[in-house]
This record gives structure tokens, C-alpha cells and sequence, in this order.
């Protein structure tokens, strides 16, 4: 059963006669627990993509179906609300919040959902990543493979449908690199998650179950 | 921890990593918060001060009075439960005080404290007289009767009771302060004393005041008092008994004047758009700097609402420490400047007012105006993308610009220009803190203009147009017309004119009589089917008269006054005037517009004396205020012949008014023979030019005072928008200077630059000032003058240059300040720590 579904997925940019086209008529699905590379070179359109199925971002046309919905019918406000229950994103910068620390990193979207953490399932997924030691860490202090893990244990707190990850390791040195990819890897299939990374990096590309290759931000194959 | 708290702990660290901002923002509220403090405790005050002044005038803080009760009728009445204070003042009659015309006292006799209380005259030392030899008096009354004030002094009075004259000698049992502003003293005797001195008296004549009781009354409320003292007469069966009452006018439901609303509307609708521009331009950098992390807020799920949420709890945090500290330094402010307000409202009285009501309004309208402030930030938070976080900072400004043209031109760097250039990367925020700064100055120079356009001149001649007017002092005893009083002495005003020193002198003279004529009688019932001036008529104590016969007056005037002279017709022949078969009439009281005679009627005066004369009518004219009798306008038309002619139509020769003119060389020696002469008399009152420039002086120092607080406060707001635009501006663009330097730029061209920035914002602002600022002044001006007839339109821009260099330095101040301090890092360090 898939998961999350793009349907004639199109993003342009600019007005005519200059319009670019980010995406054109992009059409993907991912299954349930996959842990799919997005492919392609820079400017292929990836990070589009990513943007649109996670609802950052509207596109021109076509649809994306989350868990069955579909995202871009709901209003500005229900969106972000489903995006924080269902999406955990990932980013290159990491996108720590500067003025707290990284406990309190992690278990923000949670409670901006108005629940309580999950305290043991929490503390399992800061074990998991090796945070234990930096709880009380501002983000600043942290290395950027220290940051990285905290945004993935951001991602995986909330226990999202999906996880999505924008050249995670785009920022770290390939040995930390390696060990964030190995952690995301180890992580979401432990606690069951689908997880979609985009990275021009093959080796990275290549710890996934399958590939998506994407060119000009038409898809132009699947592996 | 539920979203709530979560919501509230963000808030809390981004307040804590707002220091700078948070300082501007709670500067900022304070100063708008001492605006709306200053002005409602102002009004209030003055309100407050007015009423009980307006009361201490009446003689009462009662909401009426019965009046000429019988000792059965007030027992009757006292025992309603309508009433919830009650007493009597039982009419004895008028003490004298000989030589003293302006003192008035009236012989009362007391049911209890309260009612000497709520008349202002409860002894402060000792208490009401009980036993039959006591009495007590204020201190005032004391000192003219040349008694020491001491309980237990021996007082001796004269005093009228009916037609008698009667005299006794008491013990003093209490005093008080009197009030020099009040019209009458109140000299209270015992009830045991009234008794023996009543027991046999006869009424003089039908309607007798003479022992009966006025009785002041308080009800539980203030409403609709004509209906309850209607309601409780008819309850108490007393309907038909003639009972009569008054209510105080202070208890008159208020009329509000359109001109103040606007007046107020407009102070308050300026204090909130100032503190809008400033408020809202701190948040509005403040977010704006801070929107990348309200996108990443975005991205990890924050919905808008609680964005709103987060900003409004630093609001709100910011508006508990602002606000009260505002309240406080408002309050403290009010003290100073509520007295040099008063000056000018001629309120005796100076109440500052605590209402906590005054309290609970400003911080409302400080509150009102820190939210609505909130709504541009709000709006930006509200429109910002969640990539904007997956960006870089710089994407934040100028999103929708994507060209930009070169600001460099070919040749030598020209640092102008960058400062111009980047003032204008922030359109926004250049608005804002222009329209702010603009603000500030264009109100600098209405208040300096306004100042300046005080016109002395305009203001004496209104009051006085001869250097010296003396009369008896009972003519200035407002409420209180006894002509014969009124009169000056001729004995007294041949020992004036002997006085050296006097260039020219002139006379006003005055008489009452009845006016005869049918004609009037069908102009008023012409005059009635106007509706205004039916309601007018209403209103006044003019009254149709039934037999044809209209109370009025004439006035009469020496040569040297004529000039004086309100002349409401068009020239008028002052020669034919001098042959004393002209008279001159007034207009309509309501409006001067209408008139009762043309020019050519004629109309007979017949004086008190009997005798009769017919005049032709030469024209419509006015004696102007200073020159009248008390305040005795009547609706009817008034008269005014020569002198000559006036004396000898009605045999009087006594003046009410001396007019003098005095030498210049001589006026100082005159002016101290004068004062001497009419301390020594007690009788006389003058007043001089140099008292109405003194008072004027007064009154310009009033608009002085008020002006320049407002100045320094507005210009005050002005200099911190500014200063919070430039600090943020240059704390936000570290990077891109660090840049500029990792190219090449001196730390001295960066400095310029900044300074230019700076001077950007000074320039325009003084182009906004002298362009539309400029206009909004001379309107503003305009209004001023046709409101304040002393007032001449009279329009500067001079205060706003000043105020213009001020900034300047400031300009030159903060960039180096800020920039000295951003020196201490290397280049390398500051892209670093920047990024």
C-alpha cells in the first residue's frame, strides 16, 4: 500500500515567457516502511519536490496524497496541523530553534500538537542517536553531526507517517556523513517509519531500498 | 507540559533573546502610556477641580435645596426615605460689615454639622454654637470684624432681621478658613438664639424669608433630581403648599460641546497613531529579523494561530512592565503640569485627580494601542512561507524584488549614495520611521507656533482698553447687583483724580427703569416663531411681558470711552450721538443679528424719576463687557446715551467705572498711590493693564508648559524610533558590513555610510515636515485662532529645524557608537559568528 502518492505534480516559477518549469508532471508513489534517495543533479528539481510532498510548499498543479488525503485541499491552517503529525522533515542547515536547547529541540512539534511526549519512546530515540549527554546543550554547541542527529530525533519524535530528509549529510564531512545515514537508516526501521532522502550523493543513494532518479524535474527513473 | 505551556515557554526565550528590543519596546509603551496618562488625569482633574470649585462658588456640594420651609413642612419632608442627608439653615438675616462693600454674611442658625459641612462652612477649630451666647464665623469675616481667631474671643455684630437693624455681642465657639472666592459668608448662630430672637417676629412683608429653613439635601443618587424633588413634595402631601426647591447646577447633566469631542478625539487619535508608529516599527524589525525562526516555527508544525499566540504573550509581558511604570511616571508628570493648566481655567480650586477609573482607561487605551501595533508583525508572520527558514537570512527583504539596478556608479566609490541606496532597501521601515520622526516635529512646531501666536495686544485691549478702571468692589461681585452699592463714592473719585500723574480720564455711568413700549411686545412674539430663539427665551429669565412694560437699562459714557463702544451698525455719527437726541439701542442678547429698533425709530424713555424723554435711534451698539454692571445682560434692549445727556434725563451723577489714562513717566508713583488708597478704603478695586499682561503672561506660560512637555515627549518618541531603526539596522547587517570589509571597505567609509544612512532618514523627514507637515501646521494654526480669540494665525517652522539638527547628532552619535563597538571583532571573526 503506498503511502504518499504524487499525481501530475507540476511547480512552475516566473511568468511568461520565462517560466520554469521546477516540476512537470511528476507522478511517484512510495510504499509503507520504504526508505527511498531522491537522485539528481543540482537544479534537477529535488528539493522541489521534496517542498511540495511536504506540504512546504503549493504546487501549480497535480496532487499529493498523504496516508490517502489529499494535502493541498486543506486550508493553510489544517495543513500545518497535518504536516506536523504526519511529516518529519530533515533538512541540510538542520534548522535547530537557536534559543533552545536539545531537548526541548525534540519534543517541540509534539507539544505544539498540545500532547505530551511520549517520555519512554522519547528517551529510546535520544538513546538510539546518542544524545543522552547533550539534552542540555544549546544548538550552537553542538557539532554538525551532533545537529543533524538532533533534527532526526526531532523527526522521528513525533512518530510521523513519513520522514523527509534533504541532503541530510550535505553539511557534514563523508565520515560523519556516513554515520548520520547509517543512524537514519538503523532508526526508521526500527521504529517503522518511511523515510525519503534526496541527496546527490550516491553512496548515500545507494543505502537506500530504491532509487528515484530526477532530471530537468521530470522523473526519469526508478530503481 | 500541554501546547499551552509550550507556547508560553517559547515566548519567554524569545523575549529573553530580545533584550535590545524588548528595551525600545517597553521605552516606547512607557512614553505612550505617560501620553494617555497625562491627558486623562488632566481632564479628569480639571473636571473635578471645576465642580468643586463651580460648588464652593454656589455655597453648596448639595443636589438642592428646599426652600422657605416651615419648621413643619421640613419635618415632614426630612422623614422620606428618598433623602439620604438632610438638614436645615434657618434664614436670620444679612450682617453688616461696615466699610466693606464686597463682604456679604448671612445670619443662619444650623440643624446639624452636615449642613455646615456641605455649605463649606463647618468649623475646622472649636464647633457650631450651641449655647445661646455663641456663634462662629470664618476667618475671613474674623479679620474684618477685628476680632483675633481664638475660641472664646468676644464677637460683636450687627444684623438686619426684617426691617430692623439689631446688634449682639457672642462668644466665638468655632471658626473656619473663609474662601476670599466665594460670593458669601455664613455666620452661624445657636438654635437657642434663633428661638428667643424669632419668638415674636412678625413677618414685613408677604413672602418673608425670615425664619424659615433652607434645607440642602442629598439624595441617594444624582438622577434625575427635578423628578424626585417633584415626586417627594407631591409624596409628602406638601403639592399645594407652594414649596419651593433648587437644584444645584453642578448636578445638571453635563452638555457636551461637538468642539471639545473633536478637541479630545483628535489629542487621543494622535497619542495612539504615535505610539502605533513607534510600537509597531520595534515589532515590526524585531520580527522581521527574527523570521527566519518563525519559518522554521512554521516547518516543524507551529500553526499560525500560535504564532499569534507566542507574539501576543511578549506583548503582552512587555505592556506589564510598560504600562504600569507608564501609569506612575504619567501620574507624576500630571502633578507638575495639572496647576500651570489651571492657570488658564481660572479654577480656584486644584484637585488632582486619583480616580482609579483614570487608570483603568489608560491602560486600556495603552493596551488598545500595543496590540493594534502588533498587527503589521503579525500580518508578516502570518505571510511568511515556511522555506523562507530553508533559505538564507537575506531572503527576507525585498522578497518580491528580483532585479535590482547597480547603485554603483562608474568612478569613485561614493559612500552618499551606498547610505541613500540602502535606506531605501527598507521602504517599509523608512515609512514608518519618517512618518514617526515627521510626527513628532510637525507637533514641535505646532506647539512652538501656537506659543508664538499668543497675541497681548488682542488680549489686553478685550479687557481694558485705558490704563487704569477702578470701581466700587461690589460691581465685581458677580451674583450680587445692588446698584447703589455699585456706585462709586464721589468723594472718592475727586481723591483719585487728585492723584498726579493722570493724562485723561472718562466715566461710566448706569441706570435701571422700565421700558414702555408695544411695539416690543409684538417683536418678541415675532421673534418667539424662531425656534431658536423660542428655546431661548425658554431658557432665560426674560419672560414676555404682560403689561408692555420691559425691565432695562441704560448705559452712559464719557468721551474718552466711546471708542469702547461695540458698534454693530455701520459707522455711526458720533457728532449727532453728542447732541443727546440720539440714543443708541442693543441687539437681541441671543443673537445679534436681530434687532428691536431700526435706525430712525424712535422710542420714549421714561427714568426712574419720572421724567420723560424721546429719542431717535442712531444705531445698534453694545457696551462691551469690562464696562458693564456684574454680569447683568438682559434680553431687552439696553440704552446708551452721552453723559451729558444721561445726567440730566436721570439726575444721576454717581459713575459706576473710572477709566484713567497716566503718563508714562509718572504711571509707577500713580500705580503706588492708588494701590495705598484703595487698601486704605476697602471700598475700591482697580485693575491695570500691567494686571491683565501679567495675567496674560500667565496664560501664555501655561501653553508654554504644556507645549514643551508635549514637545519633548513626542520629539522623545521620535529620537527612539529612530535610534531603535538605526541600532537594529546596523546589528542585523553585521555580516553584510563584515563582508564589505572582507572586500575592502575602511572602517571610516563604513562609517560614513552609516552616518549618511542616518542623515537619509533626517532629510526626508524634513522634506515630509516642511512640505505637508508644514500645511497640517498653519491648518491646525487656523483652527486654533478661530477657537482662542487671542490667538493670531501665526505659523513657523523654525522649532522643527532645530529639532531636525538635534537628530543630526544623534544620527552622528549612534553610528559611531554602535560601530565602535562592532569594531572589536576581526572580519574573519564577524563572518563567522554572523552566519
Amino acid at each position: 500500500m503506498s503511502i504518499l502518492v504524487a499525481e501530475d505534480l507540476t511547480k512552475e516559477y516566473g511568468v511568461k515567457p520565462n517560466i520554469v518549469k521546477a516540476l512537470d508532471h511528476v507522478n511517484l508513489s512510495v510504499g509503507e516502511k520504504d526508505f527511498v534517495a531522491v537522485v539528481g543533479t543540482s537544479g534537477s528539481g529535488k528539493s522541489t519536490l521534496l517542498h511540495m510532498l511536504g506540504a512546504l510548499d503549493s504546487p501549480t498543479s497535480g496532487c499529493v496524497r498523504v496516508d490517502g488525503k489529499d494535502i493541498f485541499k486543506m486550508n493553510e491552517e489544517e495543513r500545518t496541523v497535518f504536516r506536523r503529525k504526519k511529516i518529519g522533515f530533515i533538512f541540510q542547515n538542520f534548522n535547530l530553534i537557536p534559543i533552545m536547547n536539545v531537548y526541548d529541540n525534540i519534543v517541540l512539534p509534539i507539544m505544539l500538537d498540545g500532547k505530551t511526549p511520549d517520555e519512554s519512546f522519547v528517551k529510546k530515540v535520544i538513546e538510539v542517536l546518542g544524545l543522552s549527554e547533550k539534552l542540555n546543550n544549546l544548538p550552537s554547541n553542538l557539532s554538525g553531526g551532533q545537529q543533524q542527529r538532533v533534527a532526526i530525533a526531532r523527526a522521528l519524535a513525533t512518530k510521523p507517517a513519513i520522514i523527509l530528509a534533504d541532503e541530510p549529510t550535505g553539511n557534514l564531512d563523508s565520515k560523519t556523513g556516513e554515520e548520520v545515514m547509517n543512524l537514519l537508516k538503523s532508526t526508521t526501521k526500527e521504529f517503522g517509519q518511511t523515510a525519503m532522502i534526496i541527496t546527490h550523493d550516491e553512496k548515500v543513494a545507494a543505502k537506500a531500498d530504491y532509487r528515484i532518479r530526477i532530471e530537468d524535474g521530470k522523473i526519469t527513473g526508478e530503481k | 507540559m500541554n501546547a499551552k505551556n509550550i507556547l508560553s515557554r517559547i515566548s519567554a526565550k524569545v523575549l529573553k533573546a530580545n533584550r535590545l528590543r524588548n528595551t525600545f519596546a517597553v521605552i516606547a509603551i512607557v512614553l505612550t502610556t505617560i501620553l494617555f496618562t497625562s491627558i486623562f488625569t488632566v481632564t479628569a482633574s480639571w473636571l473635578s477641580s471645576m465642580t468643586e470649585s463651580d460648588k464652593r462658588h454656589l455655597g453648596t456640594a448639595a443636589h438642592g435645596e428646599f426652600k422657605y420651609l416651615t419648621e413643619e413642612q421640613y419635618k415632614t419632608i426630612s422623614a422620606h426615605p428618598l433623602i439620604k442627608d438632610i438638614g436645615y439653615s434657618q434664614i436670620i438675616g444679612f450682617v453688616s460689615v461696615p466699610g466693606n462693600h464686597s463682604l456679604s454674611a448671612e445670619l443662619r442658625c444650623a440643624s446639624n454639622e452636615w449642613v455646615a459641612d456641605i455649605t463649606y462652612s463647618k468649623p475646622t477649630v472649636g464647633a457650631l454654637p450651641e449655647k445661646e451666647n455663641e456663634i462662629a464665623l470664618d476667618t475671613i469675616m474674623l479679620e474684618y470684624l477685628g476680632v483675633t481667631p481664638q475660641l472664646g474671643s468676644e464677637v460683636s455684630i450687627t444684623f438686619g432681621l426684617g426691617n430692623e437693624e439689631k446688634s449682639g455681642t457672642f462668644i466665638l465657639s468655632g471658626f473656619w478658613e473663609g474662601d476670599a472666592t466665594s460670593p458669601a459668608s455664613i455666620v452661624w448662630v445657636s438654635k437657642p438664639y434663633s428661638d428667643k430672637l424669632l419668638k415674636d417676629y412678625e413677618p414685613v412683608f408677604e413672602e418673608d424669608p425670615t425664619g424659615k429653613y433652607n434645607a440642602p439635601v442629598m439624595f441617594w443618587d444624582s438622577k434625575h433630581l427635578e423628578s424626585k424633588f417633584d415626586y417627594l413634595i407631591t409624596d409628602c402631601g406638601l403639592g399645594n403648599a407652594g414649596v419651593r426647591f433648587g437644584i444645584s447646577p453642578v448636578y445638571h447633566e453635563v452638555k457636551i460641546k461637538p468642539a471639545a469631542v473633536l478637541m479630545a478625539v483628535a489629542l487621543l487619535g494622535m497619542i495612539v497613531i504615535c505610539g502605533y508608529l513607534i510600537i509597531s516599527n520595534v515589532f515590526s524589525i524585531s520580527i522581521a529579523n527574527d523570521i527566519h525562526s518563525y519559518a522554521l516555527y512554521k516547518i516543524i508544525g507551529t500553526t499560525n494561530k500560535q504564532l499569534k499566540r507566542i507574539v501576543r504573550k511578549q506583548v503582552l509581558f512587555l505592556c506589564f512592565i510598560g504600562i504600569p511604570l507608564g501609569l506612575v511616571t504619567g501620574y507624576a508628570v500630571s502633578c507638575v503640569v495639572t496647576p500651570f493648566t489651571f492657570r488658564i481655567l481660572n479654577v480656584s480650586v486644584t484637585n488632582i485627580s486619583a480616580n482609579p477609573l483614570i487608570f483603568v482607561v489608560t491602560a486600556l487605551f495603552s493596551a488598545f494601542t500595543v496590540f493594534i501595533s502588533t498587527y503589521r508583525s503579525l500580518k508578516l508572520i502570518k505571510e511568511v512561507s515556511p522555506i523562507t527558514a530553508l533559505r538564507s537570512n537575506e531572503s527576507t527583504l525585498n522578497k518580491s524584488k528580483k532585479v535590482q539596478k547597480s547603485i554603483l556608479k562608474p568612478g569613485k566609490l561614493n559612500v552618499l549614495r551606498l547610505g541613500f541606496a540602502n535606506v531605501f532597501r527598507y521602504k517599509k521601515k523608512m515609512f514608518n520611521v519618517i512618518l514617526s520622526l515627521a510626527f513628532s516635529l510637525i507637533l514641535v512646531n505646532i506647539s512652538y507656533s501656537l506659543v508664538n501666536s499668543f497675541d497681548m495686544d488682542a488680549y489686553i485691549s478685550k479687557n481694558i482698553t485705558c490704563d487704569y478702571m477702578i470701581a466700587d468692589s461690589a460691581l465685581y461681585m458677580s451674583n450680587h447687583l445692588y446698584v447703589e452699592n455699585g456706585l462709586l463714592n464721589r468723594d472718592r473719585v475727586s481723591d483719585i483724580l487728585s492723584i498726579e500723574g493722570i493724562k485723561e480720564s472718562g466715566s461710566v455711568y448706569f441706570s435701571e427703569f422700565d421700558l414702555e413700549d408695544k411695539r416690543l411686545n409684538a417683536r418678541y412674539l415675532e421673534l418667539s416663531t424662531d425656534p431658536m430663539i423660542a428655546d431661548y427665551f425658554k431658557s432665560s429669565f426674560a419672560e414676555k411681558s404682560q403689561n408692555d412694560t420691559f425691565q432695562s437699562h441704560i448705559y452712559a459714557l464719557d468721551e474718552m470711552l466711546y471708542e469702547d463702544i461695540r458698534v454693530l451698525d455701520e459707522k455711526l455719527d458720533w457728532d449727532l450721538f453728542e447732541t443727546g437726541d440720539y440714543v443708541l439701542v442693543s441687539p437681541f442678547l441671543g443673537n445679534e443679528n436681530v434687532r428691536y429698533y431700526a435706525p430712525g425709530d424712535t422710542v420714549e424713555l421714561t427714568v426712574q424719576s419720572g421724567k420723560t424723554k424721546t429719542y431717535k435711534v442712531l444705531g445698534t451698539a453694545r457696551v462691551p463687557d469690562r464696562l458693564e454692571v456684574g454680569h447683568s445682560h438682559l434680553p431687552n434692549p439696553e440704552f446708551i446715551l452721552p453723559s451729558k445727556e444721561f445726567k440730566e434725563l436721570t439726575g444721576n451723577t454717581a459713575s459706576t467705572i473710572l477709566a484713567l489714562n497716566v503718563t508714562d513717566s509718572e504711571k509707577e508713583e500713580f500705580e503706588q498711590t492708588l494701590s495705598d488708597y484703595c487698601e486704605n478704603t476697602g471700598e475700591i478695586t482697580y485693575v491695570s493693564r500691567d494686571y491683565y499682561k501679567a495675567m496674560f503672561d500667565g496664560e501664555k506660560q501655561m501653553f508654554v508648559v504644556i507645549g514643551l512637555t508635549l514637545s519633548l515627549i513626542l520629539g522623545f518618541i521620535g529620537i527612539v524610533n529612530f535610534m531603535n531603526s538605526m541600532i537594529t539596522s546596523i546589528i542585523t547587517r553585521r555580516r553584510e558590513f563584515a563582508l564589505m570589509q572582507s572586500i575592502g571597505m575602511e572602517t571610516k567609509q563604513l562609517n560614513v555610510m552609516i552616518f549618511f544612512e542616518s542623515l537619509a532618514y533626517v532629510f526626508f523627514t524634513l522634506l515630509v515636515v516642511l512640505t505637508f507637515g508644514a500645511l497640517i501646521g498653519k491648518v491646525a494654526i487656523a483652527f486654533v485662532s478661530s477657537v482662542i480669540w487671542y490667538v493670531t494665525d501665526h505659523f513657523m517652522i523654525r522649532a522643527s529645524i532645530v529639532c531636525a539638527l538635534l537628530f543630526i547628532v544623534f544620527a552622528g552619535l549612534i553610528s559611531c557608537a554602535v560601530f565602535s563597538n562592532m569594531q572589536k571583532k576581526t572580519v574573519m571573526e564577524k563572518l563567522v559568528t554572523y552566519d
